[in-house]
């Protein structure tokens, strides 16, 4: 078995109707790591992360989740087996309590006591959503939902967590503040992987790194490494 | 005063009725995004099932009241099984296609009407009252059989509205109705739950036809005025919205009450499809819709 590996996608290839929307993508993600995957509008991110939980069914490749193909998996057996995302635009259920957004992720789980263990820890980790369990979700700041979207996915107890632009519009003291818990995530053995537009958080958290140009990787290595690279500069970090 | 005690006990008893039906209708719409346009063939065969039973478990002796239990009982689980036998083949394979779904649900609804004439024949039937007497509210009036029928619509609203706010299943029906993506996401199994989201309709459906078999004149097209109200009612409380299907039936049953009152059904009817017009228009997605 190979479970040094977390995650790993051979060939992947995705196409909405005839147009391919990624081609030939292959990276692996090994334990006890945050990997990342940088590109630009349009490029492919989101694709990639709902094949990765079942949401379309890939053209082509192979995707191995903890040493198991997960090829015609539904999304909710996948969150079963360990995997969460957070998708893009948070998703929410804005017409739920903010507590029942919570419940909801934790919908398979059937260990009570475990449950709301976790339901103190994400509580620990966005204390600003203790105050507002009863508030309809829809109703919170653009950073609370963040916050809210990244604790519900970890109510599911993941082993791998998804992230989909979770900084996407939001302020720099909260893309701080969500940057920090997803290192802190990160050690608590939660392997991830994080697709952003800006790579300037995302290359500075991540141990390796995958740039995305049309639905194909261009570049890959370790994220230090690629943060200093003249073109990636140019390109994702805007200097 | 009399008059509008009278009428408020009017709206009471068709609106529960209503609440009941829309409710059903409001519930697929939300898990499965089609409006069931054969959601009053249901109603209708409910009504059928219970209109045959009962004279016929009289004939074996039955007494009135067990007549009329086992009756309801057996209507609803004829009820049930058409509703599962008609997901599998059929709507199960249309969800989320507004298109496909409206051509099937209107085929069904003509489908089954034609079958419900071949089955029960066009007669109307009306059946022996389960409770006599007449009870007198503030001046207004209303037959005790129909105030207790009334109660239990009623009832078993509230103890749905209750599930679904508090159960867990409740959650995860409204986690669909919102985002049935992002509910898989969650770990919701999505096909199982949208099959019990259209059974739970179904049911609704059946409660609300078996229900009213005693105080109407019943036939085999009976259906389709009940779809039409409660389609206009959920469009008025807006598509998937459980207050707003409450809300909307109840305004459709002060309209028909007092509009019939004051003026005359066809008057009532016109009154309904303009306040349809008048919310389109200033809330597009209804009442309680949102986006
Ligand atoms: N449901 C869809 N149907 C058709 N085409 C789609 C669909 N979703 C995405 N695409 C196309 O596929 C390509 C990749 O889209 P994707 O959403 O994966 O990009 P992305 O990298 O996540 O972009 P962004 O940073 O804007 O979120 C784009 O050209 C997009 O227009
Ligand atoms: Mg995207």
């Amino acid at each position: 078995m190979t479970e040094r590996l977390a995650l790993e996608v051979t060939g992947l290839a995705v196409s909405y109707g005839i147009v391919p929307a990624v081609i030939d993508v292959s990276f692996a993600i090994e334990h006890g790591s945050i990997t990342t995957i940088v590109g630009s509008n349009g490029a492919g991110k989101s694709t990639i992360m709902k094949a990765l939980t079942g949401l379309v069914r890939p053209a082509g490749g192979r995707i191995r989740m903890f040493g198991e193909d997960i090829a015609g998996a539904e999304p909710d057996e996948l969150v079963v087996r360990g995997v969460s995302l957070v998708p893009e635009g948070r998703r929410l259920f804005t017409t739920m309590s903010v507590a029942e957004n919570l419940e909801i992720g934790a919908y398979r789980r059937s260990d009570v006591n475990a449950v709301a263990r976790d339901f103190e820890r994400v509580l620990e980790y966005f204390p600003a959503l203790r105050g507002r369990l009863q508030v309809l979700a829809g109703s919170l700041s653009g950073g609370q939902q963040q916050m809210l979207a990244v604790a519900r996915a970890l109510m599911a107890a993941p082993r791998l967590l998804l992230l989909d632009e979770p900084t996407i519009g939001l302020g720099p003291a909260i893309v701080d503040t969500i940057a920090e818990i997803i290192q802190t995530i990160a050690r608590s053995g939660v392997d991830m992987l994080l697709v952003e537009q800006n790579a300037e958080m995302a290359l500075e958290i991540s141990a390796q790194a995958f740039i995305l140009e049309r639905g194909r990787i261009i570049m890959q290595g370790r994220s230090s490494t690629l943060a200093r690279s003249e073109e990636v500069r140019r390109a994702y970090l805007g200097v | 005063m009399d008059i509008y005690v009278q009428l408020l006990v009017n709206s009471l008893q068709i609106g529960a009725v209503y609440v009941l039906f829309s409710l059903g209708l409001t519930l697929i719409f939300g898990v499965m995004r089609i409006v069931n346009f054969a959601h009053g063939e249901f109603f209708a065969l409910a009504a059928l099932l219970v209109a045959v039973a009962v004279p016929w478990l009289i004939d074996f002796g039955a007494p009135l009241p067990v007549a009329y239990g086992l009756a309801f009982l057996g209507a609803l689980a004829g009820v049930l099984v058409l509703g599962k036998i008609l997901y599998e083949f059929a709507f199960r394979r249309f969800q989320r296609d507004m298109i496909g779904s409206f051509v099937l649900s209107v085929g069904l609804a003509l489908l089954l009407q034609g079958l419900y004439i071949e089955i029960f024949s066009s007669a109307s039937r009306k059946l022996p009252t389960l409770i006599e007497g007449t009870l007198r509210i503030l001046g207004g009036a209303i037959t005790t059989q129909r105030l207790v029928l009334c109660v239990i619509a009623l009832l078993v609203a509230a103890g749905m509205y209750w599930a679904i706010a508090s159960t867990r299943l409740g959650k995860a029906l409204r986690a669909v109705s919102e985002d049935h993506e992002a509910a898989m996401l969650q770990g919701i199994p999505y096909r199982r739950i949208a099959l019990s989201g259209f059974l739970i309709g179904t049911l609704l459906a059946a409660v609300a036809g078996a229900l009213l078999a005693p105080v109407v004149v019943i036939g085999p097209v009976i259906g389709s005025s009940y779809l039409i109200k409660g389609f206009i009612a959920v469009v008025i409380g807006g598509l998937g919205s459980i207050p707003g299907a409450i809300i909307g039936s109840i305004l459709i049953a002060v309209i028909e009450s007092v509009g019939g009152y004051y003026f005359d059904p066809s008057l009532a009817t016109i009154a309904m499809f303009v306040m349809v017009m008048v919310v389109l228009l200033v809330r597009p997605a209804g009442i309680m819709g949102n986006g």
